[in-house]
């Protein structure tokens, strides 16, 4: 017997044998539920919560780039996807790569008009998940940003930094606090944060000042004059032996550690970086206040917007009705609308819950800073975003802009604006044709 | 009887085939071919295709990106091939010295970069390359008075990379060189030393020619691996880096396949790569070939 049939292949065939029993016998997944994907765990957390282990949702936490793949696969091919679909900005996006009836997501438009919705809703959260007039997802945030700001710092140098008003005036303000305080021939102190290898800092300060990267119809608007002169005056901070600003990480430990440290004296911050700050800098508890963006120009925009999630169905949703009702009874839930706050510092877009007195509570990281009513005030006049699939790659080219922009500058030791100018001239001329090449290869559109 | 005993001689050989020429025509000769259309079209899905041609192949010829990872690719694998093989023999050439001690411990801490994998490496150099707190310029400020806000990630991307890669795979290489050196011939390497010849020109005349087979193959080895390389810059830079100066081909045909979505363009840039590598091939082969035979 055990020379014909050897102890190891019994083995083995035993182990086969006593996988694809469990694989088979394994109970299924809850068929009754409806899927929900979504991809933080903080917003799982969160669902969760609110539904509770035995609610009608099963709420799914994915990859983004799983989350990405799965998504177009169902959408291309018609193979189930989930029944709710909580997805990011530059990913949703690539579902508007292609001819407008292919668009994967279920056009919203007629269902929230006829909820009364649509007022209801801000009106520049709306805007990235409109394409061709029509709607395709609920806006799950609004994202203005703010400053924070070294209040422990300017306070003891007697600067109530909070007066300042433009740009000009809160680096004015901030110079006599930056520079080179060791002595050791290096700057150890800049006033604000702004990346050159990620385009959001650039992206955030061009919308802010009112240029968007593409415009009405979608073509690019990179090297309009309003993004010129944004550069140039950007490029500018970087200038000189004691520069303003400072290329720190935007996203990692050593970023969080050098502003920590007190290498910058401000960085832009969304609502949800007002949580990132409690979580990540612990030693600036109490020493943080937030106050609105300092405008390009007297009167200007004091805000901007960065980051953006919606909340989708599919085309080819199996249970479209039910999972309509389910965000909708999630989306006019107050408690969605408070937890959010209170959990992830992140405001609804459902104008309703304003008036809640949850985000008139101080908080002590902030020096008893109300920051929700904070961040409230500037909600509607967040810059517009169009819903360009060509986001992600356009900021990134700016950031390009950016850094080599400062590079010639610093190359060339010019400092003034009229030096400049010419330099982020050509530079966004550059990449405005970087884009427009890229775009001009999509034939479905 | 016969009539089918006879048949299922015929037919046997084909059977025993099918389940490989089955597999090998579905997962290999079916995409392949497909792949070749693929670059031909434009794409969102199966359901919405366009053929455009030769566009693609066009479009290629006169993109910016795609010159600049074509550019930045030969640089890396330039670096790999002239340092990472003199560096690699020197190794092997040492860890084969039979007066040194603790040999097994030394080959073990120079190869095990290896095991770790590329996406280890790239994370772990993207915080030693760090400006300010980065390990790196920590060191090099302390002993040298080096500045700690040098940018290597920013303006030193391919010497990153390259730095990087030599931890990586140096001691990879040195194996193979350790393991040719191993069978160099003591009796002829005996017989120069006897000759007279001095270390010199015992490495020139004896070990190079002995170790040369082995060293073709590590040379076309790495040369695919640079070629092929993606993970290192993807983490380093957690993208191209900036100004693309971390943008390699693999890298270039996943930003336009995946994160852009034009499959047709990413498939396109797979062929000319895929034909860069059939001619270094050759031409290594060819090299190789013309070497023995003088």
């Amino acid at each position: 017997m055990f020379e014909r049939y050897p102890l190891g292949l019994l083995v083995i065939l035993m182990v086969a044998v006593a996988s694809a029993a469990f694989v088979a016998l394994r109970p299924s997944a809850d068929s009754d539920k409806l899927v929900f994907w979504t991809f933080t765990q903080d917003h799982q957390d969160i669902f969760r919560e609110i539904y509770g282990p035995e609610g009608i949702v099963d709420v799914q936490l994915l990859d983004m780039q799983a989350f990405e793949r799965r998504m177009l696969s169902g959408f291309f091919t018609g193979t189930p996807v989930a029944d709710i679909i909580m997805v990011e900005r530059s990913v949703a996006s690539q579902a508007w790569r292609g001819p407008t009836e292919a668009i994967g997501f279920l056009d919203l438009t007629d269902r929230l008009e006829a909820e009364g919705l649509l007022d209801r809703i801000n009106a520049p959260s709306q805007r990235p998940w409109t394409v061709d007039g029509r709607i395709y997802g609920l806006p799950f945030d609004v994202h203005p940003v703010m400053l924070a700001y070294r209040a422990d710092i300017y306070d003891a140098a007697g600067i109530d930094i909070a007066q300042a008003e433009t740009w000009d005036e809160f680096m004015e303000m901030s110079r006599p606090l930056i520079g080179d305080l060791t002595g050791n021939g290096s700057v150890d102190r800049f006033a604000l944060e702004v990346s050159q290898m990620d385009g959001l800092s650039i992206v955030m300060l061009m919308q802010q000042a009112g240029a968007d990267l593409f415009d009405e119809a979608d073509q690019p608007t990179l090297n309009a004059e309003l993004n010129v002169e944004v550069l140039t005056r950007t490029a500018q901070w970087f200038s000189g032996d004691e520069p303003v600003a400072a290329d720190i990480p935007l996203f990692t430990g050593a970023g969080e550690r050098l502003r920590g440290e007190g290498l910058v004296l401000a960085w832009m911050c969304p609502d949800w970086r007002a949580r990132r700050n409690i979580l990540y800098i612990e030693g600036l508890h109490g020493k943080l206040r937030l106050m609105p963006l300092p405008a390009w120009e007297k009167g200007g925009r004091r805000t901007s917007v960065w980051g953006g999630t919606m909340l989708g169905l599919p085309k080819n949703g199996e249970r479209t009705e039910e999972a309509w009702e389910q965000i909708l009874h999630l989306y006019t839930s107050p408690e969605l609308g408070r937890t959010k706050w209170e959990k992830l510092y992140i405001l609804s877009p459902f104008k309703d819950f304003w008036d809640d007195p949850v985000f008139d509570q101080p908080d002590p990281y902030y020096q008893n800073q109300p920051i929700g009513r904070l961040y409230l005030e500037l909600a509607d006049s967040v810059p517009e975003r169009t819903p360009s699939v060509y986001f992600p790659f356009a900021a990134q080219q700016l950031a390009d802009a950016l850094h080599r922009t400062v590079r010639r500058m610093r190359q060339s030791g010019f400092t003034e604006y009229a030096d400049i100018e010419p330099l982020a001239r050509r530079e966004l001329d550059r990449v405005q044709a970087n884009v427009e090449n890229l775009m001009s290869r999509n034939v479905f559109q | 009887m016969s009539f089918f005993s006879n048949r299922s001689v015929q037919v046997a050989p084909y059977l025993f085939l099918a389940p490989f020429a089955s597999v090998f025509l579905v997962f290999m000769v079916y995409p392949l071919f497909q792949s070749v259309i693929l670059a031909m079209e434009q794409t969102f899905g199966p359901e919405h295709t366009q053929f455009v041609g030769f566009a693609n192949l066009r479009y290629v010829f006169g993109d910016p990106f795609f010159y600049t990872a074509l550019r930045n690719t030969f640089i890396f694998a330039a670096a790999s091939v002239l340092l990472q093989m003199p560096l690699s023999l020197a190794l092997a050439m040492l860890l084969n010295q039979p007066w040194l001690k603790g040999r097994w411990l030394l080959r073990l801490i120079f190869f095990s970069p290896a095991l770790v994998g590329a996406v280890f490496v790239g994370v772990m150099f993207s915080i030693i390359f760090e400006r300010r707190t980065g390990l790196l310029n920590v060191v090099l400020h302390r002993l040298f008075g080096f500045s700690l806000d040098f940018p290597w990630l920013q303006e030193y991307a391919m010497p990153a990379m390259i730095i990087a890669s030599l931890w990586m795979w140096t001691g990879f290489n040195m194996l193979y060189f350790l393991a040719a050196l191993q069978n160099v011939d003591k009796e002829l390497m005996e017989a120069a030393h006897m000759d007279g010849a001095g270390p010199w020109d015992r490495f020139l005349n004896v070990t190079l020619p002995a170790i040369r087979p082995i060293g073709g193959f590590v040379v076309l080895l790495s040369l695919i691996g640079a070629f092929q390389v993606f993970e290192l810059p993807f983490l380093l830079f957690d993208g191209p880096g900036v100004d693309n100066r971390g943008l390699t081909i693999v890298m270039y045909l996943y930003q336009s396949g995946f994160q852009l979505g034009d499959l047709g363009y990413a498939s396109t840039i797979g062929w000319i790569l895929a034909i860069i590598l059939i001619a270094l091939s050759w031409l290594q082969r060819r090299l190789s070939r013309n070497e023995s035979y003088s």
